[in-house]
């Protein structure tokens, strides 16, 4: 894997990151998408960590690794918030804003107690396998809690495209990752062909939101129903 | 074997979101009317694209300057009409039946792909020409 490939795509997705907290602050919408902003926020702070101890380690460093999963992990459980934000907006009307707070409360406490139980019993062998086993499993979670929420978004005929987006965009983002750590996992000889894929698949996501922000007015609609059905064009 | 699971259900589930997600980009495009100016470049005459049309589009939106917002659209709906294209070489002609059916649902959705480049290349040569407004005034 080429530095000057891995530095571009570095550069590239902070600076999405960057561009979406500043453009949601400068639009007054920084509160209304909250957990969201706080979700890519931490992602660009991520980004700007694991560059000084890669440039101060190296990529092959036991500190580097250590960087990257533990604060991977942290995002992923800010992702949940962001995931629990989107059930929220979508079950917003149905007044199910207590229980989705609720369930939130409920899946960040089963996924800590989860994982700290997991990590209790595996404390000899904390890198290499297990972690990749470790984010494949809360990846995946995060891709079924998201198929979820599109089937509601479905069924509830949600129709705003801004939202739509965001959460189909998560879906991808989700997906790609469990189905490359599940990669690793099941052919941990060819580790750099997921080396290759992960900085890429992590700009997925910011680069879709820029797009769907910048792009998609707030009162723009969308029937999700003709995204499945045969679309008649002019 | 879990992996080999999650493996399978997150390729799925990726293609499924793909799918939709590049459906509601093009969805949006579908909204706008192509100006005469950019008939005049392409040739584009009625209110229908032709799906063989979406190569040569795309090589004018690139040529045209933007604002580089509309990258990762043009991006998902390259790879979509990529996709499509395979499908549509994998599909055998047939007069009727399924096969049929299969086919022309693919050309209309290429054809949709060749209209949303089209709608890209109108909204760069509207942003190109606001620059060069803003440029003359100054």
């Amino acid at each position: 894997m080429s530095d000057a490939f891995v530095y571009t795509i570095w550069i590239l997705s902070f600076a999405l990151e960057v561009y979406i907290v500043v453009r949601s602050l400068v639009h007054k919408d920084f509160r209304r998408y909250l957990s969201l902003n706080v979700f890519v926020g931490a992602m660009a702070a991520r980004d700007v960590a694991a560059f000084f101890v890669q440039m101060r380690y190296g990529f092959t460093s036991l500190q580097y690794t250590y960087t990257y999963y533990y604060t991977d992990a942290l995002l992923t459980i800010l992702m949940y918030l962001t995931i629990a934000y989107l059930y929220f907006e979508v079950f917003r009307e149905m007044h199910f804003g207590r229980y989705v707070r609720g369930v939130t409360l409920l899946l960040l406490a089963g996924t800590a107690l989860f994982s700290y139980a997991v990590v209790q019993s595996n404390t000899d062998h904390l890198t290499g396998r297990f972690v990749v086993e470790m984010s494949q499993n809360m990846y995946f979670v995060g891709l079924v809690l998201t198929y979820l929420l599109w089937v509601a978004v479905f069924k509830l005929r949600e129709t705003r495209a801004r939202l739509v987006q965001l959460i189909l965009a998560l879906g991808i983002y989700f997906s790609a990752t469990a189905a490359t750590f599940a990669f690793r996992n099941m052919f941990p000889s060819m580790h750099s062909m997921a080396e290759f894929m992960g900085p890429l698949i992590g700009a997925l996501l910011p680069m879709a939101w820029a797009y769907t922000f910048t792009k998609v007015p707030e009162n723009a609609r969308l029937v999700p129903q003709t995204l499945a059905g045969v679309v008649s064009h002019r | 074997m879990i992996a080999a699971l999650i493996f399978v259900v997150s390729i799925a589930a990726f293609m499924q979101f793909f799918v939709f997600y590049s459906r509601s980009v093009i969805a949006a495009s579908r909204k706008h009317a192509l100006s005469e100016n950019v008939r005049e470049v392409t040739g584009i005459s009625g209110e229908m694209v032709e799906d063989l049309q979406f190569d040569r589009l795309l090589q004018l939106v690139e040529l045209c300057p933007g604002s580089g917002s509309d990258e990762m659209g043009i991006r998902a709906v390259r790879a979509y009409f990529s996709g499509l294209g395979m499908l549509l070489s994998l599909v055998p002609q047939a007069p009727s039946g399924i096969l049929s059916r299969t086919a022309s649902w693919l050309k209309q959705e290429r054809a949709a792909c060749a209209y949303f480049a089209a709608a890209a290349l109108d909204q760069r040569m509207a942003y190109s020409r606001t620059l060069l407004s803003h440029g003359a005034r100054s």
